[in-house]
């Protein structure tokens, strides 16, 4: 109610395969049509007016051409209708305009669009005769080259059910607007496998921050080697990855525990230093080993 | 404005509004705290104790040490206002978490689909966050004016220059994973602003700490004994009565450890719904490339963190180059550069 769009739905018939019965879908912004690995999206929508022309050498032609939207909210939108006429005759007439399906003035003075609802649009249209593309060269259906074209008459706006009359003889009536929709189809095989390897990188990530991984190695060694009765040195070094700092204190707690052990047993401390998450103590103990 | 509860959106946002003076008022409380609360003062003023002498009865003075001079009133005082703005802070997140539900009711969808939104509930879990990180280490309460200061101010530029009138979800959002991939994104960066103003803190504290060190090197290797004494610099005084580097340091990573794989997940949630609604799941438009730049920066400093010779300071500006980087994606990706994603509700 206030102009702005609620849903975008386009109600789609199709057949799955060329000979199976036709099947209704409601194809929505969020919600595509699934075929058999392929899908089909709605990308956008918009205008194409129906014009019906009465060309110079007297024959009527009516034609719907769709128009694109340059302006998201209010769908203004531009195009080209390209009559051609008999080869050779430079009679072809080409019409480059636009639509504005809520019709508005604009801050230069020009009509614009002010919302996508469509409530008496306006056609807006340059007229020009002459030869439209003459070596076939490729361009856009939404755009008239207008170099080697004449303007006939002034800019004109119509409303629907107006003609407006030129020289020549031409006479052109905004007949009316069909709206159009563009769809896109994908095919992408590989997307299932993407998210089973997404789900798998998700878990390993959790693990890998969740698991607390730490290594310690103690060396246990005669301080003097082959000597009878030399004293045990125990050293202990400790690693800890992606720890949260927690491991600095774990580890001095177990050398504390490693210390009242050695200890109840006559051990001597000989000296010990922490460094991060390496560790080391060096434990004299007075047993043989 | 069919379909909009006109009376429960005006009700939302005088709620926000009152989430804001509420956190203010939290932040005042706190700064307090902070200034004149025991952490302070005991950092602050170890050095200063004075000692009393000990008098023999008509004999010279002996210079022994007596039991330093306490002060115990105000440290009580400060206490008790930085509990109570614990509780103002709990009692500005049910205004806010009140003000998002009747914003939900009112437009009758989840309140995440516009800026504004999206930045109140990433408040929201900044604030949760912090509190989360509190409870677990009770000593960083008075740091909560650092951790609301940021966030009123996104709270106070949500409801100025981010606003917008509450309506109906427009077509392109009407999904379910609306639900989900915002909501991550969300939590995941509201969290990720608390774990930058530790970040912050943390730096000032270790430059401080280093400070120290050097002074202290520099007393040990003095010729005539003189005491070195760190230059007093604009932070000093903040950084006396910041907790240990070590707690912010690890608070901070443990903040990212839990949202990295939240991001993670909600970025995995918005290539999902992007394949039902734009046909294809990464496309390289402005947001998800930020949004991937993002994972990368976050990714390097949890390695920076686990890695000898990066972990410390080097990781820690990485932390803030990632927060940069989200900060960029929500402001600039959103208002500037035209993409796919531009739901700002702004117009």
């Amino acid at each position: 109610k206030n102009g702005e769009p609620r849903t975008f739905r386009a109600d789609l018939t199709y057949r799955p395969e060329p000979d199976a019965a036709p099947r209704k879908y409601a194809l929505t912004v969020n919600n595509p049509l699934r075929l058999d690995g392929d899908r089909v999206y709605l990308i956008s929508h918009g205008y194409a007016p129906t014009v019906t022309v009465r060309m110079p050498d007297g024959t009527s032609r009516t034609e719907t051409q769709a128009f694109l939207p340059t302006d998201a909210s209010t769908l203004y939108s531009e195009g080209a209708f390209k009559l051609l006429g008999k080869p050779n005759q430079s009679q072809d007439v080409g019409i480059s305009g636009f639509f504005a399906p809520t019709p508005g003035l604009g801050a230069s003075g020009l009509v614009t669009s002010v919302s996508a609802d469509v409530k008496n649009p306006i056609l807006g249209m340059f007229v020009y005769i002459g030869a439209i593309n003459p070596n076939g060269t490729p361009e856009s259906v939404y755009r008239l080259t207008t170099s080697g074209l004449k303007q006939i008459g002034k800019p004109t706006n119509l409303v629907i059910g107006q003609t407006k009359t030129f020289p020549n003889g031409i006479a052109i009536t905004f007949d009316g607007w069909k709206p159009w929709v563009s769809l896109q189809v994908s095919h992408d095989p590989t997307q299932g496998y993407l998210l089973i390897a997404a789900a798998a990188m998700v878990i390993g990530l959790a693990l890998s921050l969740g698991v607390r991984r730490r290594r310690l190695w103690i060396r246990i060694a005669p301080a003097r080697t082959g000597e009878h009765g030399s004293p045990t040195v125990v050293t202990v070094g400790g690693l800890a990855r992606s720890d949260s700092g927690n491991f600095t204190a774990e580890f001095s707690s177990l050398l504390d525990r490693l210390r009242s052990v050695t200890a109840d047993e006559g051990a001597e401390h000989v000296a010990s230093e922490t460094d991060d998450h390496v560790g080391a103590v060096s434990v004299g103990s007075g047993k043989k080993d | 404005m069919s379909g909009v509860n006109g009376s429960m959106a005006h009700l939302s946002d005088g709620l926000f509004t009152t989430a804001i003076a509420t956190y203010t008022l939290a932040m005042v409380g706190y700064t307090a705290e902070y200034a004149f609360g025991r952490v302070g003062r005991t950092a602050a003023e170890k050095a200063a104790a004075p000692r009393r002498q000990l008098v023999g009865a008509g004999g010279p003075s002996v210079d022994a040490p007596g039991p330093s001079i306490t002060r115990p009133a105000k440290r009580p005082m400060a206490e008790k206002i930085g509990r109570l703005s614990v509780a103002i802070t709990a009692l500005g997140l049910l205004v806010q978490l009140a003000s998002l539900t009747i914003r939900a009711v009112a437009v009758d969808a989840v309140p995440w689909s516009n800026m504004y939104e999206f930045a109140s509930v990433a408040g929201l879990v900044a604030v949760i966050s912090f509190l989360v990180v509190m409870w677990r280490a009770p000593q960083i309460r008075h740091l909560g004016g650092f951790i609301l200061l940021p966030v009123v101010l996104l709270m106070f530029l949500a409801g100025t220059v981010l606003y917008s009138e509450a309506q109906p979800l427009v077509p392109a959002l009407q999904s379910y994973w609306l639900a989900i991939h915002v909501v991550l994104i969300s939590i995941s960066e509201g969290a990720l602003m608390t774990s930058a103003v530790m970040t912050v803190l943390y730096l000032i504290k270790s430059r401080h700490d280093r400070l120290a060190v050097v002074a202290a090197a520099a007393t040990a290797s003095s010729a005539d004994g003189t005491t070195v004494v760190p230059r007093r610099g604009p932070l000093t005084n903040l950084a006396e009565r910041l907790p240990s580097a070590q707690t912010l340091d690890k608070a901070a990573y443990r903040i990212v450890a839990f949202s990295f794989p939240l991001y993670t997940v909600a970025v995995i949630c918005g290539s999902i719904w992007a394949e039902a609604a734009w046909g294809r799941y990464w496309g390289w438009d402005p947001k998800e490339t930020w949004a991937f730049i993002g994972w990368v920066i976050y990714a390097c400093y949890l390695h920076a963190r686990a890695t000898a010779g990066w972990k410390g300071n080097k990781a820690a500006w990485i932390n803030l180059l990632g927060f940069s980087s989200i900060t960029f994606n929500f402001l600039i990706i959103n208002l500037v550069v035209s993409g796919l994603h531009s739901y700002a509700g702004i117009s």
